[in-house]
């Protein structure tokens, strides 16, 4: 019928500042619950279950146990490892080491360097695989055309032995994130005020005493950011392995996330593969809290609530 | 007197290792536009060299002719793009939700939130895959931008970029000019915030162009891929792999980025480390 009084209701009802959160949150929770927080919950679901796409069979802890037992699944595991730890104290070593160079007080270019270092984000991961395929190869590459100059011959097969491939990996990927992570480092220096180095010139400490038990320990928290950040990044490295040798020459850059790849969308192994997704996700939490554990167990304060309790 | 002469040795030595690095960062970009000026033929002697022989454009021809590249940067194109918008807004409005108003079940949604961030997003590729097959969107653009529209990260961002430095009497004024809560948001909220959302535009825009891995899965005809697919799907020809017209593809793949980093590097910066780095 009508009722004049409801329909002013209903409008007013939508305005008012009770509501409005409510409308203006509605198209994100529609997604958060479809594409985070239901996916969540059922990959766990299905990582109890034999699920390859059409009927599911509950089968309790089956996949783990298979996981557990699959030698594959350990030397991706490995690999994955091996590369996050190797690459992230390369990496990051190399972009604190350029970050305290450029904010010495004796560089003034120290812009145009973060520029340059900064630039090979605008590669995308698939154009650096590639591209450094080009870099490496043995007749075709940048290398072998530098072994060319001095007449000598680049016999290295990069990307057919296993000890190598990996590293060709770790290489680009320094190469790409080093100044990426040398930016945080830089944002996170210029947040020292510089009267601290003042007085500690003025106390007659030199620079490695100063850089040690000053501008490390003040640099701490950002360290620690980048540290878990990169790690927990690299830990799904996919792209480049992927790309470049399929996870071999004889699984040798076999990844996890290549291993999920392979188990459920060519192998269509859908339980099985949510449960490397959860081991996965295992795997980083705990590397976090080890690093986590790691880097604060050097907070004296810490120390000496520990030696009193 | 003594510091001052070591002070200097110290310096030139620090420009020197600062330059050959950047040397070295470059390198590549060179390599990737070198060989892309190659003809073809120069790749089948035995030796490499550092210059083409004869340059030549032929490969970008190739390239543009041959292959599906112009469909595929057009589809990147249009995928980032309706990532960006969507996203833009979902995220402005969701931040601005959290940050303007008390509601009851504020604390309740943003811990919940909060809580899934940590769990990876590689937990939730199987169940949106199957998500995708029952809707009958796979190869379909929908797959590529509906599980990126929504960035939790954008909303912190919004979220905090409104509760640091959005003056809240300008809506307590606003509503006083008779303006309803969503003319606020969008005549007074919006253009205010527009900064922070060129750099959260920047962040959804680079995930989204440079993704592989969600593409990989979900596009399965060659006119449907985008860049980096089909920048790789030309790489893994075992046949007959035309170097110089991929490597023109990797040019053309990231110029474009290049000059949007040279045109708005501290938008870029920013939005690449999520406003932990301004400028």
């Amino acid at each position: 019928m009508g009722d004049p009084r409801l329909n002013v209701s209903l409008k007013q009802l939508l305005n008012s500042k009770k509501v409005v959160p409510y409308v203006l949150l509605l198209p994100f929770f529609a997604f958060f619950l479809v594409f985070r927080l239901w996916p969540i919950l059922w990959s766990f679901f299905i990582s109890f279950t034999e699920y390859f796409g059409s009927g599911i069979k509950f089968i309790g802890f089956d996949n783990y146990v298979q996981l557990f037992n699959d030698r594959v699944f350990w030397i991706a595991t490995k690999n994955t490892v091996y590369f996050v730890v190797v690459y992230n104290a390369i990496m990051i070593s190399l972009a604190l080491m350029v970050a305290v160079f450029l904010s010495s007080r004796l560089v003034r270019i120290r812009d145009f360097f973060r520029s340059v270092y900064f630039v090979p984000m605008a590669m995308m991961l698939p154009v650096v695989a590639i591209t450094f395929d080009m870099i490496f190869a043995r007749n075709i590459g940048l290398i072998s055309a530098v072994y060319g100059l001095f007449g000598k011959e680049f016999s290295t097969r990069w990307f057919s032995d296993p000890d190598l491939a990996m590293w060709a990996i770790i290489i680009m990927r320094v190469w790409r994130a080093m100044g990426y992570y040398c930016a945080y480092f830089l944002a996170g220096l210029a947040s020292i005020p510089q009267e601290i180095y003042e007085s500690s010139q003025i106390d007659g400490a030199g620079r490695f005493r100063t850089f040690f038990r000053i501008t490390l320990p003040l640099l701490k928290p950002m360290l620690l950011f980048v540290v878990i950040m990169s790690t927990i990044l690299s830990f799904e490295i996919f792209d480049e392995p992927w790309i470049l040798t399929q996870g071999g020459p004889a699984n040798s850059t076999l990844t996890l996330q290549i291993y999920l790849y392979q188990t459920s969308f060519l192998n269509g192994e859908l339980g099985k593969g949510s449960a490397i997704a959860y081991m996965m996700t295992l795997f980083m939490i705990v590397f976090s809290v080890l690093y986590v554990n790691q880097l604060s167990e050097k907070n004296p304060r810490r120390k000496r609530a520990k030696q009193q309790g | 007197m003594a510091i001052q002469r070591s002070d200097r040795w110290i310096r030139v030595a620090l420009l020197v290792f600062l330059s050959i690095l950047a040397v070295l960062v470059l390198i590549p970009f060179y390599w990737m536009f070198v060989n892309s000026l190659k003809a073809q033929g120069d790749f089948y002697s035995a030796t490499s060299t550092l210059f083409p022989a004869n340059p030549t454009l032929a490969n970008y021809k190739e390239l543009l002719t041959d292959t599906h590249y112009g469909l595929w940067i057009g589809n990147s194109f249009l995928i980032s793009l309706l990532v960006v918008l969507i996203g833009l807004f979902i995220c402005a409005a969701s931040g601005f939700a959290f940050a303007a108003y008390d509601f009851k079940f504020r604390s309740l949604i943003f811990w919940t939130v909060l809580g899934t961030v940590a769990i990876p997003d590689i937990v939730t590729i199987i169940p949106v895959f199957n998500i995708m097959v029952k809707l009958g969107l796979i190869d379909s653009y929908a797959s590529l931008v509906l599980p990126f529209a929504v960035s939790m990260f954008g909303i912190f961002l919004v979220k905090q970029f409104v509760e640091t430095s959005f003056p809240m009497e300008l809506l307590e004024s606003a509503r006083i000019d008779g303006l309803s809560e969503y003319g606020i948001f969008f005549r007074v909220v919006l253009p205010l915030i527009r900064p922070g959302l060129a750099v959260l535009g920047i962040f959804l825009w680079m995930s989204s162009w440079s993704s592989y891995f969600w593409p990989l899965i979900m596009i399965r005809s060659e006119v449907k891929m985008t860049l980096p697919l089909g920048l790789a799907t030309l790489y893994a020809n075992p046949w007959d792999l035309k170097y110089g017209v991929l490597m023109a593809g990797n040019v053309l793949a990231t110029v474009p980025i290049i000059l949007l980093y040279l045109l708005a590097q501290r938008q870029f910066i920013e939005g690449l480390t999520g406003g932990a780095v301004k400028g």
